[in-house]
C-alpha cells in the first residue's frame, strides 16, 4: 500500500523529469550515433577526436577544471579550518561573505574581472604606474583570467562542503597529536586533512564538474584560442548551426562529467569504507 | 626534589583567570590527584603544565628546566583526554605508533613496542580495530597505551575514567595505579571523585576556586582535613560552630568540646557513621541533646536527622535500636573521631 502510494507520489516528478531531461539528452546521443543512412556509426566521434580544434578544448576543459579544484582545495582547506573554529555569529557573518560570490551574477562578476584584468585595466594600470612593469600584462581573454574566474566562482562550493565537515573535528584531537610530538601545522596535516576528505570530495566533486560545464564565466573571460567544451557547444550550435557537431561535444562533455564523478564517489566510498568498517 | 613545579601561576581562558598566584610541587614518581568540584581550576592547572594554555604570569618547571613558554610538542608529556582524543581515522595500531613514529622510530621497533605495550593493558589482538567499534574502557586502554609507549617522565591525566561505568572504573584506576608504578612515571590525575583518588594516589590536592585547600597523603587528609571545605569533601557532614570563652570551647547552647588551640572560634566535626545516638535526653561534655526528625532506612544502618538547638544533625546507627520521629536523644560526639577545623573556608 506504503509502496503503490510513493510511485503515486514520486509520479510527477517522474514524468517531469523524462519529458525534460532524460529524452531530450537521450535525442542528442541518438543523433550522434546515427549517419545520414540510418545506420549505427561512431565516424562523427572519430572525426571529431581527430581534429586538433576539439581534443585541444576537451584537454584544456579538464586542466583548468584540474588545476580549479586543486587551488580550491589547497586554499579552501585552511581558510575552511579557520571559519570552523570561530564563534557562531561570527561564523554565520564568514559564510555569507564567502558565498557572496555565488549570489552574484556570473555577468557582472566576470564583467568585474574584465575591468580589473584588461589592458587599461585597474591591475596593469597599477602595475605600470609603480614602475614594476614596463608594458601591461595580458592576462584578460587567456587561460589564467579563467582560472582566476573560475577559481572565485566555484570556490564557496569547497568552503561550504569543508566547513561543514570540520566543525565536527574536536580541537583535542589536534592537543592529542601535539603531545605525541607533531608541531602544530604538521599535527594539522596528519590530523584535520585526512578527517576532512569527505568533505574534500564532496567539495572537489562540485568544484570539478561545476568548473568543466560553466558557461558565462570562460565566454567572457576566455578568448577564441582558449575555447572550453561548454563555449566550444555554443559555437557550433549558435554561430555555425552545427548542430550534429554541438551534440558530438555535448555527449563527450556529459561523458567525462559522470566518469569523474563516479571516479570521486568510487574514492569516497573506499575512504569511507575505511572509516566506519 | 619535585620534578614538576608550578610557581605562583596565572592562567586562565581569554579574559577569564582562572588560576591566580597558584603554587604546587609534584615529587618524581609519584601519583598526584587534582581533586574538586568543576570549575575549581583542577584541569586548568593540568592543561597549564601541558602547555595547553598560556601562562600569563609566573613560571613552570620541570625537572630544574623552564618550561612556562615550551611548545606542547617539544614538552615529552602523555596526556589521557577525558574524551580519549583517539584519531578516528587510525586504528588501534597506528593510534598507538602515532607518537613512536614522529620520533623516527625503525619499523621493527615499532612493532615491538607497540604490540609489547597492547597486551600490557589488555588490547593483545585488538590492533587492526577501528576506535569506533571499540568500548569506553577498551578505548580508555588505547589512550592509556598511545600515551605510556613512548616511555613519558611524565603523564598527564583528565577524568580518564568519567565516561566508565562503576564496575569498569574500579577495574581500571587499579589498572593505571599498576602501570604508573611498573614504569616509575610521575602523573597528575584530575578527577572529582573523591573514592577514586583516594583509592589510587601517592598525594591529593583538594582544590576549590583556583587554590590548593589542602595537599596531603590521602590518608592524612581523610582524618585531619584543614579546614571546613576539606572536611566536608571527605565526608564530613556535622559541624558545631564553637566559641572559646573561659579557656574552653564551647557550642551555642552551652556544651563544652574539649578541643584545644587558641583560636577565638572553631567547628567541631564529625561524620554521620561515628556519632553516636543515645535515647533520652543525657546531659555532659560533646552531647548535644535533640529529637529525631526524620528516620531513614539505609539496609546496614538508619539514618535520623536529629533537631538540636544547635541545627540539623545526621547520625547514622546500626539497625538494632530503633528510634521514632520526636523521640528525645541526645548525640555523642566521640573524642577521637572529631575534628576540629578553622572557620576560613
Amino acid at each position: 500500500m506504503r509502496k503503490r502510494w510513493a510511485l503515486v507520489l514520486c509520479a510527477p516528478g517522474i514524468v517531469f523529469l523524462i519529458l525534460c531531461c532524460a529524452w531530450p539528452v537521450l535525442r542528442i546521443v541518438l543523433q550522434t550515433v546515427y549517419d545520414d543512412t540510418g545506420a549505427v556509426s561512431f565516424a562523427g566521434y572519430a572525426a571529431l577526436f581527430r581534429k586538433s580544434f576539439f581534443t585541444n578544448s576537451l584537454t584544456r576543459t579538464l586542466r583548468l577544471a584540474a588545476i580549479t579544484t586543486a587551488v580550491c582545495a589547497v586554499v579552501g582547506v585552511p581558510v575552511s579550518y579557520y571559519i570552523s573554529r570561530m564563534s557562531e555569529k561570527r561564523k554565520s557573518l564568514a559564510i555569507s561573505l564567502a558565498t557572496f560570490p555565488l549570489l552574484t551574477s556570473a555577468i557582472v562578476r566576470s564583467i568585474c574581472w574584465i575591468v580589473l584584468l584588461g589592458k587599461k585595466g585597474v591591475i596593469n594600470n597599477l602595475l605600470v604606474g609603480i614602475g614594476l612593469i614596463d608594458r601591461p600584462l595580458s592576462i584578460l581573454y587567456t587561460e589564467t583570467s579563467m582560472l582566476i574566474g573560475y577559481i572565485q566562482l566555484f570556490m564557496p562550493l569547497m568552503l561550504l562542503s569543508l566547513v561543514g565537515v570540520m566543525e565536527s573535528i574536536d580541537d583535542e584531537l589536534l592537543q592529542a597529536a601535539q603531545t605525541l610530538g607533531c608541531p602544530p601545522v604538521l599535527a594539522f596535516i596528519k590530523v584535520v586533512v585526512p578527517l576532512s576528505v569527505s568533505g574534500l570530495i564532496t567539495g572537489g566533486m562540485l568544484v570539478f564538474t561545476g568548473t568543466m560545464t560553466a558557461y558565462a564565466t570562460p565566454s567572457l573571460l576566455g578568448g577564441t584560442k582558449t575555447k572550453v567544451l561548454s563555449t566550444l557547444i555554443d559555437q557550433y550550435a549558435n554561430i555555425n548551426s552545427d548542430w550534429v557537431s554541438a551534440s558530438l561535444v555535448a555527449v563527450v562533455m556529459i561523458f567525462f562529467t559522470v566518469l569523474i564523478n563516479v571516479l570521486f564517489t568510487q574514492i569516497a566510498g573506499r575512504l569511507n569504507r575505511r572509516q566506519s568498517a | 626534589m619535585a620534578i614538576l613545579e608550578l610557581k605562583n601561576v596565572s592562567a586562565g581562558y581569554g579574559r577569564n583567570t582562572i588560576l591566580k598566584d597558584f603554587c604546587i610541587s609534584i615529587e618524581e614518581g609519584k601519583l598526584v590527584s587534582l581533586l574538586g568540584s568543576s570549575g575549581c581550576g583542577k584541569t586548568t592547572t593540568l592543561r597549564t603544565m601541558a602547555g595547553f594554555i598560556d601562562v600569563s604570569q609566573g613560571q613552570f618547571f620541570f625537572d630544574g628546566q623552564d618550561y612556562t613558554h615550551r611548545p606542547i610538542h617539544k614538552r615529552g608529556f602523555g596526556y589521557v583526554f577525558q574524551s580519549y582524543a583517539l584519531f578516528p581515522h587510525l586504528n588501534v595500531f597506528e593510534n598507538v605508533a602515532f607518537g613512536l613514529k614522529r620520533q623516527h622510530v625503525g619499523k621493527a621497533e615499532i612493532q615491538t613496542r607497540v604490540t609489547e605495550m597492547l597486551s600490557r593493558v589488555g588490547l593483545a589482538g585488538f590492533a587492526d580495530r577501528l576506535p569506533a567499534d571499540m568500548s569506553g574502557g577498551q578505548r580508555q586502554r588505547v589512550a592509556l597505551a598511545r600515551a605510556l609507549v613512548l616511555k613519558p617522565r611524565v603523564l598527564l591525566m583528565d577524568e580518564p575514567l568519567s565516561n566508565l561505568d562503576a564496575r569498569l572504573r574500579v577495574e581500571m584506576r587499579v589498572e593505571i595505579r599498576r602501570l604508573q608504578q611498573e614504569m616509575g612515571i610521575t602523573a597528575v590525575y584530575v578527577t572529582h571523585d573523591q573514592e577514586e583518588c583516594f583509592s589510587i594516589s601517592d598525594q591529593v590536592a583538594i582544590m576549590n576556586n583556583g587554590r590548593i585547600e589542602q595537599m596531603d597523603t590521602p590518608v592524612h587528609i581523610y582524618s585531619h582535613p584543614v579546614n571546613e571545605f576539606t572536611a566536608r569533601f571527605v565526608g564530613f557532614e556535622n559541624f558545631v560552630p564553637l566559641t572559646r570563652e573561659n579557656g574552653r570551647y564551647a557550642s551555642a547552647s552551652g556544651t563544652v568540646f574539649e578541643a584545644e588551640g587558641t583560636a577565638p572560634k572553631l567547628k567541631a566535626a564529625c561524620r554521620p557513621d561515628d556519632l553516636q545516638l543515645v535515647p533520652g535526653h543525657e546531659g555532659g561534655v560533646m552531647c548535644l541533646r535533640g529529637r529525631i526528625v526524620v528516620a531513614t532506612f539505609l539496609g546496614k544502618q538508619m539514618q535520623y536527622l536529629v533537631n538540636t538547638k544547635e541545627g540539623d544533625y545526621l547520625v547514622n546507627t546500626a539497625a538494632d535500636t530503633l528510634y521514632a520521629p520526636n523521640d528525645p536523644v541526645t548525640i555523642f560526639f566521640p573524642a577521637e573521631k572529631t575534628i576540629y577545623t578553622t572557620d576560613e573556608a
